[in-house]
Order: C-alpha cells, then structure tokens, then sequence
C-alpha cells in the first residue's frame, strides 16, 4: 500500500499541462502602477461613470486605507498567504481597441477566446448560451444581447449597465456585499473595472445560459470585476462563470465580488469552472483567487444555489454564501475543489438562516494531494427568529499522498429549538481495494480511478447546467491525470 | 474589560493560591498575557462573578488530616500517593506543576491553574489491577466552597483499572480539577467524571492525557449542573497503536453556560479515536464545542470517528460546535457528525395515543437518547448513582 | 483455458503466507479449493487476480500458457480471469447501470454489441438471477446484503463469460435458498461454457452438493497439503483438517 502511494506522489512530478498558459498579443491601455486616490479618479473617467460611482469607490478607498493602516491582514484562514505590495500592481489596463460590435473585436481576441473553447463571433456562438467575454478587466463582446432585450432580461457588461440602467445598478449595488465587509471588497469597490450586469424582470423565464469568460492576459495587473445579478418575483436564471489565465512567473491578484437578488419566488443558479493557472510545480506564480461571493433570497420562497468546481488558482480564497432572509427560502452550495503541488484552498460556505421554515443543503467535495492545502470552511448559523429551519451538510475528502493536507472546520450554531440540523464530514485516501475490484472487471487504473472520483463527485456534478456538465467533466479528469498518472 | 482583569489579577496574586507561585516563577507580565488570552478566548466568561468569589474565599485550612490520609491510602502497596496541599508544598512539586504546561495550550487552563490548592500524585505500579476513588481524598484536601486539586496520575505498564471522580457538592462555588494522566505501554484506563453542581458553581476540569504504546483510555464525561463549566481534553497519541474513547453526556439548564475545547493529536501509526456526545439542553442554557482532531504528517493507519447529537427543549438555547479536522497524512479514515434536533412530535404523539401521559412520553424519549450512552459506561455503581441524578434532574427541569 | 501455478510464494507485510503452492486445473474442469482459517485460500484468490498488496517472491502462473504472473489486474482481467470476492466492494455515487455498461463496454466479447441489446442481456441474466430491476438503480453493491452483493459478483460473471473463475467462499453469507440458487446458476453457466474452468474456494461442502467438482485440494499453511476426488470430502469430515494433514 505504501509502496503504491510512493509510485503516485514520483508521478506528481510532472508539471501539470495548463494548455491555457498562452499569452495573447494584444495591444493594452495602462495605468502605472500604485494605488491613491488619483488612480481611482482616473478609472472613473476613463469609465464615463457617474458622480454616485465615484463617491461609492472613494468611500470604499478610504475604507480600504483605514483597513492597510491597521494591518488588518487576517490569520485564521489555513493558508499561508504571500504579501502582496499593493503599490506594484496596476489598477487598470484594457484593450486599446474595444469596439461596439462583435464584427468589429480584433481577430486575435476572437482568436484568444476560440482556444479557449468559447467561441464569440456570430457564425459560431454557442447556441443557448449568452456569452459575455471579459479580458482583462474589460468586457469586449457580449452575445445575444438583443434577444434577451426582447424578453425585458437586461444581460451586459457592468459598464454599459451603469451607463444604461445606472437607476438600478445604484438600487443593488453593495446591498449585498458592502464595501466594510472585508480587506478585498473593500479593495474591490474600489477598483473594479468590469464585471457582468444580469437583470431578470418579473415573471421571466431567462431561455438561454448566461455566462461571462474571465480571461487575464497583461502582466502585473490585478483583476476586479464586480458582477450584479437581480432576479425579481418569479424569475429564473442560470449563470455560468469561467475563468482562465497565463502561465506567468509571479502570483496575479484576482479580488473579485459577485453579489445575487433573488426576490420573493425567483431562482438563481450561479456556476463556476475555475481554472486559473495554479502556480507550477514548485509553486512559482499562479492567480490569487480572493474572492467574494454572496447571495440575499430577500424574497419568501426564493432560491440561489452556488455550484463551484475550482481546480486552479495558487491560492482559492472563497465563501460563496446565502443569506436566508425570506420565509421557506432555500440555499444551496455544491463545490469540487481539487488542488496539487502547492496549491491552498481555503472555500466554503456560510449559510445564514433569517426567515422562518428557510432550508440550506451543502455538499462539498475535497480531493488533495501533493503538497497542497485544501480546507473546507463553513458556517450554518441558524438565529433566533429562523424557526424551522433545516441544514443538511456533507463534507467529504480525498487525500492523495503523505505530504498534502486536507482539514474541515465547519461551524455550525443554532439559536433556537425547533432547528434541524445534520452535518457530516469524512475524509480517507483512494481505496486500493476499490481500485483493485475495478481493474479486476477490465478496467484499466486509469478508467478505474475516474470511475471512482466520478462517483465521488456526482452529488456536485449533477446540478452544473447541462451545456457545461461534460467540459466540466472533462476538465476534472484531466486535472485529475496529472495527478494520479 | 482591563479594569476586570486588573481586578481578578489582584484577587488570585494573593498567597491563597497558586497564581502567586506562577508570577514568581515565571513573571506577572506573562500571567496578565495569559489571562488576557483566557478571555480572548472566553470573552463572555464572568470575571465579576469570579473575583466576588475568590475575595471572599476562606484562609487555608490546616494541614493536620494529611499525613494521616496519605498513610491510609497507602495500604495497597501497589498503588503509592503522595498527598500536597497548597501550605506544604514543596517548591520541587511546584516545578513539576509548572513543567506540564504547553505554551499553546495552557491559556485554556490558566484559570484553574491559577486557582489550584493541592495536589495529589497517583502512582499505579505495573501489572496492578486499580480502581481508585478520589472522592474522600479531595473531600479531606478542600473546604467547603472551594474544591481545587491538580491530580497525577502514572498507569504502570500493562496495568488496568478505572478512577472515578464524582466528588461533588452542592454548595461548591468553585469545583475544579486538573489532571495530568500518562499511561505506560498496554495499560488501560476507564476514567468516570461526573459533575453535578449548584448553579453557582464555576467548573473547570481539565485532561492532558500522554498515551504511550498499546494503551487505552476511556474517557466518561457527564455534566449535569453548574453555573459555568470550563473543560479542556488533550489527548495525545505520540506512540503506536494507541486508542482513546471519549463519551460525554451534559444536560443544560437555567443559564448554565458550558465551554468544552477537545483535542486529539494523532501522531504515531495505528492510532484510534472514537467520540460520541450526547446532549439535552433546556432553559437559557448555553454551549460552545470546539472539537479538533489533529493529524501529522506521514503517519499511517489512523482511524477517528466524532459524533455529537444534541437535543434542543428551549427556545432561548445558544449551541455553537465546531467539529474540525487537521489531517495531514493520506492512510486514513476519519468521519464526524452533528445533528441538532427537537423532541419528535410525531413519536411523543404515537405515544400518547397508546395511553401514555405526555409527560411520561417526553421522559422515554430523553432517556433513550442517552440510555445507550450511559448504558456503555463500564462503571456499575456510578450507574446508579447517575441515573438517580438523571431521573431527579430531568423531573425537576420540567 | 487451464491454469498452472508452480511454486508460488506469496507474502504480504513481509509475512509468508504461500509457500510453494503447485497445482493444475485443466481446461472445463472444476476444482475446488478448502482449507482451515488462515491456511491462505483467499491470498490464493486475490494473488491470482493480482492484488497490489500481495508480493509474489516467486514461482509462476500461467493461464492457458500465457505467463501472467507479474500481470496487472486488468490485463489478467483481459485474458479471461475472474474473480467473484469474498467481500465485494461498494463504490458510492456509481450507478450499477453504469458501472456493468462499463465493465462490458471494455469486453471484447461486446466490442460490437449495441448499447440496447448489452441492457436488454443485463436484464435477462438479473431475471435468471431472481433479481429485481430496482437493483439497476442503486449504488454498486452500496447498502446490499451479503446475498445480494454474491448475486451481483455472479451476475458480473455472467456478463463476461470468463474463461478462468475464481469462487472466493461464493457460499459464505447466503442462506439455504439463496446457496442453492446461486449454485444453480454456476452450474447452468458451467454448462453452457464447457471450456470454462473454475476454482471453488470454500470452508464447508455444503456447496458440492449442487456443483460437483472433479478434484479438491486441501490447502493448509500456504501449501496444498493433499489433493483428491470428492471422496476426499468425507475422509475430511471425518478427521478434519488437523487429521488429514498428519
């Protein structure tokens, strides 16, 4: 058994194939580095934004500086966090030529998004899926658009919602994730150059996916976007976020916020394929993935489910979480985090339950190995006036090897009596036995050990949307090579 | 909440405890950081309340029981005492108090430390079958209000046997044991603690348990009344093949606040934990559970399974449990499990309609959720003793 | 197909549990294999199929002349071994479905057979079998008893027609009617594959009554202390292991 392991951890030693590490030649407008006061002035210019958005990110700033007085970076995640010198990052940096319409995108960003799998010209867009495109900071095509005008689904680029809706972006945002909530939002609002701006009217059925392709290409920047989705009474959307980025030599803070409405009866489901490049073998570079994401069902009977499956990043800093404020509203938070050499992950969830007869389920998958750190964190606090409330957590993880880690620190607290909670978590290695049993049908060690891990991960597989079910799994697989093979 | 601590600090420095040998032996700056820490960690614990009592406090009782204690309990000549109180105790024993503590973990026992009277060493000598109770040594060493003891005790070699600690009283302000346990190769220990104090009473127990190779250690926790309890169980595993069983049952009533902190290092092969919690919380009761198993690196074969099932009867009950796992090796099998639940309504209802009265249906359903529990808990007389207290507890709760 | 093991040494955590195990079972025979607790029938078994954790110091198999002894377990799998575990294995969050369209997908056998018609021949084996098709449904072997978990490992067998079967105590844990159902089928696939062989790992005899094997072998200590026909059975149970192996 040992001996076997052993075998494993030698093959680890092969850099992991990060077939996204290409860097594409395109023209950039950049700010110089450092961060003050100026430096924001000028995002907002530069942006055409209103004076509201501007006194939104100074307060923000100010906030933020506070904060870096204080030294305020926290210690009790399980990560070792590098420094990050604030002032040798650029703040701002897009394409020199981001035209109106798609026809006129340079072809080599056409091109960049094509090898990612994503295609955005109009010959070739995938159908049911509304795409929209975001390169460094910079939302560059949005697709479908028209369509979903058609329908009252208001589906851009933060900066042309701000221009066009700029009464509803002021109505929601920071509601969610206010700028005083943490280090990064605050240096999020700030900052943040683009995002995704999704708004569902009532009684809508949004007919297609909607997702946003994160792509970081220039060097040295940071990476904020902010993305806003509102779903109101009886509304549904599904939303698909990806991301992926170059293979560089030092780490990339990517600090983003994703805050979600969901009024009474609506449902949102926001998904994540996170593949940032992860450092390579010895932990040289990678994205630093600190990220915030929140969800409010302000609505009785409302819905919003996080379904994450993180297999990049140097470092994953994330709790998707749900505020349960409505009566007999539902939470739901699925997650597949894989990490190898040096990777951290440190994600979870925190489930607040508010309103009465709320529910939350959660079911969180860890696979380690190498020498990485892979932490599942996670709150269900269930308050006082939350009578009836039901929380169903499953926590499970794999460890591959002897040197990796793999830790679980849920919390969980009831103020109440009428609450029902059940929380398990487990964690063991990938039976040999099982293993052995597969290979004794035929199977080969490979198809065994996918089968395996397919089983292992279904619960979390089964809720991504359909279009993106089988390059997930894909994804997860190959990942998954480079770490047992 | 300095001037507080400024308060308590002034409070134990007095030579009625042993807070005064810790500042001379260490410094008063680093006690001042360790109860600040203390309280960093239990911010809600009520320092007033605890410098009222330790102003009050009795002078020292005198020490002429002692020696007479010590030579009858050392009839069996296989198990050897060695009896201290806090007027005769000898700057050697002192140090190897002070020696015990862990740097990262000591902030969690400070407050009992600090308020230690005696002490009282238990030396089991090897192949000796024991069962030892420390019921009437405390009861001679300690006055009326105040109960305080640091316990040793050595299991020899292969020896096996229980130790009960039930000593209590109902008029007790301060109820407080450190244990410091090491177990010798393929010995086994069955420890039954039982605390049943007033609801004025401050309780602090505390077990640093070192296992060496083959042993094994049963740990039986029942916790039935108190104003405040302060438990911290460290449990390490540095040799082979090592096994811990941890049972633990607590009833929470009026503003009985319990504070349990459980540690469990995994550091040699073949290792074993098993953890089952079962509580019943009532009134405006109160508890934090901060449960961590902790796995190193490069070991193997380890095995560690943690359950607490918790039964809500109060609508103004606070529960907060962390069950966290630390795991760094890649051989193993660890699990753990919460569930907070309400009394089934449907089961109390099926039994109504049979015949039974609602209050005698609510009763069969409490006590089989701990029956089990206790049921498991190798020590006949305790039994009866607990069951009393569990049936008189759970009626006058009502 | 005929199986030759000659002068097996198996060990595990470096103890030596076979030690010199020769035998012969010819192509279309059945042979059955008993033994006390401990004498090493089941590390004959899992050396056979190839388990990692069992270290073959030395000696040889050979399967109908092919040397698989230092074989991975699903490259002997390929060549027509099978093995029916003592203790078969759960695999949650795979479908049983699944995991059998998988296994049989693999085959050669099936290299050319439709989806439709694999699920239509599943189903007619579980019928055989006497088992119900909410089975299809559940997790591998997840939650089944210890009958149902046999009848699984008998049902894969059918599925892939080995050529060469290991029994590992396929009696152990099945009541009377289920043993003798489940001997039924083995003889009915028997049958129908005459030039199938299989070894029939087992305590008690109880099994032979419906399968009827040509040669037994005692196993005691890691070596095949003594072989005969059935009639060796008796002379067991008449002086028991201890006796017969003085």
């Amino acid at each position: 058994m040992i001996s076997n392991n052993k075998k494993i951890l030698k093959k680890i030693n092969n850099d992991i194939e990060y077939k996204y590490g290409f860097v594409s030649k395109i023209k950039e407008d950049s700010f110089p580095f450092g961060l003050n006061n100026d430096v924001i002035r000028n995002i907002s210019l530069k942006k055409n934004e209103p004076e509201w958005l501007l006194n939104f990110r100074l307060k923000a700033f100010k906030y933020f500086e506070k904060l870096t007085k204080l030294n305020k970076t926290p210690l009790w995640p399980e990560l070792t966090l590098p420094t990050i010198n604030f002032d040798n990052i650029c703040y701002f940096s897009k394409p020199q030529s981001v035209p109106k319409n798609i026809e006129d995108v340079d072809p080599e960003l056409i091109e960049t998004y094509k090898k990612l799998g994503i295609p955005i010209d109009e010959q070739k867009r995938i159908s049911g899926v509304a795409v929209d495109a975001i390169f460094d900071s910079v939302s560059i095509a949005t697709t479908f658009q028209k369509e979903l005008e058609a329908f009252g689904i208001i589906f851009s680029s933060f900066s042309e919602a701000i221009a066009n809706h700029p009464e509803l972006v002021k109505k929601y945002l920071g509601r969610v994730v206010p700028y005083t909530d943490n280090f990064y939002s605050a240096l999020n609002s700030s900052v943040f150059s683009d995002g995704s701006f999704c708004f569902i009217p009532a009684n809508t059925k949004c007919p297609l996916e909607l997702s946003t392709y994160f792509r970081i290409n220039a060097a040295n920047t940071g990476q904020f976007e902010r993305t806003l989705i509102v779903a109101e009474e009886n509304s549904t959307v599904s939303y698909l976020e990806g991301c992926t980025a170059p293979i560089r030599n030092n780490n990339q803070l990517h600090a983003a916020i994703v805050e979600i409405i969901a009024l009474e009866n609506a449902c949102v489901k926001y998904s994540t394929v996170q593949n940032w490049y992860p450092g390579n073998k010895n932990g040289v570079g990678g994205i630093l993935n600190y990220v915030t994401k929140r969800g409010i069902c302000i609505g009785d009977f409302s819905k919003i489910s996080w379904i994450q499956v993180e297999v990049g990043s140097a470092i994953t800093w994330k709790y998707p979480s749900v505020i349960l404020k409505g009566k007999n509203t539902t939470g739901e938070f699925f997650s597949i985090a894989m990490t190898n050499n040096y990777q951290q992950a440190d994600t979870g969830t925190k489930m607040i339950h508010l309103g009465e007869g709320s529910s939350s389920s959660i079911i969180s998958k860890g696979i380690s190995s190498g020498f990485s750190k892979n932490s599942y964190r996670g709150m269900v606090k269930v308050l006082k006036n939350a009578k009836n409330a039901k929380n169903y957590s499953q926590c499970d993880s794999l460890i591959l090897g002897d040197m990796c880690g793999g830790h679980t620190f849920p919390v969980i607290v009831s103020y109440n009596d009428s609450t029902q909670i059940e929380h398990e978590a487990s964690t063991s290695k990938l039976s040999e036995d099982r293993i052995f049993y597969c290979q004794q049908r035929g199977l080969s060690k490979e198809d065994a050990v996918h089968l395996i891990i397919h089983g292992f991960c279904k619960s979390v597989l089964n809720n991504l949307p359909m279009e993106f079910a089988v390059e997930t799994r894909k994804l997860l697989f190959l990942t998954l090579d480079d770490i047992v093979f | 909440m300095k001037k507080d601590i400024n308060k308590l600090y002034s409070h134990l420095l007095s030579d009625k405890f042993f807070a005064w040998k810790i500042s001379k032996n260490f410094s008063n700056k680093y006690l001042h950081y360790l109860l600040e820490k203390f309280l960093e960690i239990f911010p809600q614990y009520p320092i007033d309340n605890i410098s009222t009592i330790t102003k009050n406090l009795q002078e020292k009782k005198d020490d002429s029981g002692i020696k007479s204690l010590e030579e009858k309990l050392n009839g069996n000549k296989s198990i050897i005492y060695k009896v201290y109180s806090s007027n005769s105790m000898p700057q050697k024993i002192i140090n190897q108090i002070l020696n015990m503590y862990n740097f990262s973990s000591v902030k969690h026992y400070i407050m009992p430390l600090c308020l230690l009277k005696n002490a009282i060493f238990i030396d089991v000598l090897p192949n000796t079958n024991f069962n030892i109770s420390i019921n009437d040594i405390k009861k001679i060493l300690n006055d009326n209000s105040v109960v305080s003891d640091y316990i040793h005790i050595h299991v020899g070699k292969n020896s096996i046997g229980k130790i009960e600690n039930t000593y209590n009283q109902s008029h007790l302000l301060i109820n407080s044991s450190i244990f410091d346990i090491i177990l010798e190769e393929n010995s086994y220990l069955s420890f039954t603690n039982l605390q049943n104090d007033s609801s004025k009473t401050h309780s602090f127990f505390s077990i640093i348990a070192n296992q060496k190779r083959k042993s094994t250690f049963l740990l039986n926790n029942i916790f039935l009344n108190s104003y405040i309890t302060l438990n911290y169980i460290n449990i390490n595993q540095p040799e082979v093949n090592c096994k811990s069983f941890i049972k633990w049952l607590l009833i929470g009533s009026k503003h009985q606040h319990t504070f349990d902190t459980i540690k469990i290092n995994h550091n040699n092969d073949n290792g074993l934990s098993l953890e089952d919690f079962k509580s019943i919380y009532y009134d405006n009761s109160c508890r934090h559970l901060d449960n961590l198993v902790l796995i190193r690196k490069n070991i193997q074969n380890i095995r560690s399974h943690q359950l607490s099932k918790n039964l809500v009867l109060s609508p103004n009950v606070y529960i907060k449990i962390k069950p966290s796992m630390k795991i760094n090796s890649g051989n193993i099998r660890c699990t753990h499990g919460v569930v907070i639940d309400k009394l089934d309504k449907n089961i109390i209802f099926y039994m109504c309609s049979r015949g039974l009265n609602m209050k005698v249906a609510e009763d069969i359903v409490l006590i089989s959720f701990v029956k089990n529990l206790l049921d498991s808990i190798d020590h006949s007389v305790f039994q009866k003793t607990t069951w009393f207290y569990l049936k008189y507890r759970l009626w006058i709760l009502k | 197909m005929n199986l030759i093991i000659k002068d097996l040494y198996v060990s595990i955590n470096k103890k030596n549990i076979l030690k010199g195990v020769n035998l012969i079972v010819p192509q279309g025979k059945i042979h059955a294999i008993m033994g006390p607790n401990g004498s090493g029938k089941s590390t004959l078994s899992l050396a056979l199929a190839g388990y990692p954790a069992y270290v073959i110091k030395s000696g040889s198999i050979l399967l109908n002349g092919n040397n698989i002894t230092h074989l991975t377990p699903h490259n002997r799998a390929k060549k027509g071994l099978f093995l029916a575990f003592q203790y078969p294995l759960e695999i949650p969050g795979v479908n049983n479905a699944y995991f059998l369209k998988t296994i049989v997908k693999t085959h050669v056998r099936y290299k050319d057979t439709g989806a439709v018609k694999i699920m239509s021949l599943i189903e007619e084996y579980m019928l055989k079998l006497g088992m119900s098709s909410d089975f299809l449904k559940r997790d591998v072997n997840e939650g089944f008893s210890g009958g149902e978990k046999k009848r699984n490992e008998i049902l894969q067998m059918f599925m892939l027609k080995p050529s060469f079967s290991i029994l590992d105590e396929i009696d152990s844990g099945l009541d009377i009617d289920a043993l003798k159902f489940v001997s039924i089928s083995i003889d009915r696939f028997l049958k129908e594959n005459p030039k199938s062989s299989v070894i029939l790992v087992t305590h008690y005899s109880h099994l032979f009554k419906y399968i009827k094997p040509q040669k037994i072998h005692i196993l005691i200590n890691g070596k095949i202390a003594t072989s005969g026909d059935i009639s060796l059975v008796q002379k067991l149970e008449k002086k028991g292991y201890q006796g017969l192996s003085n």
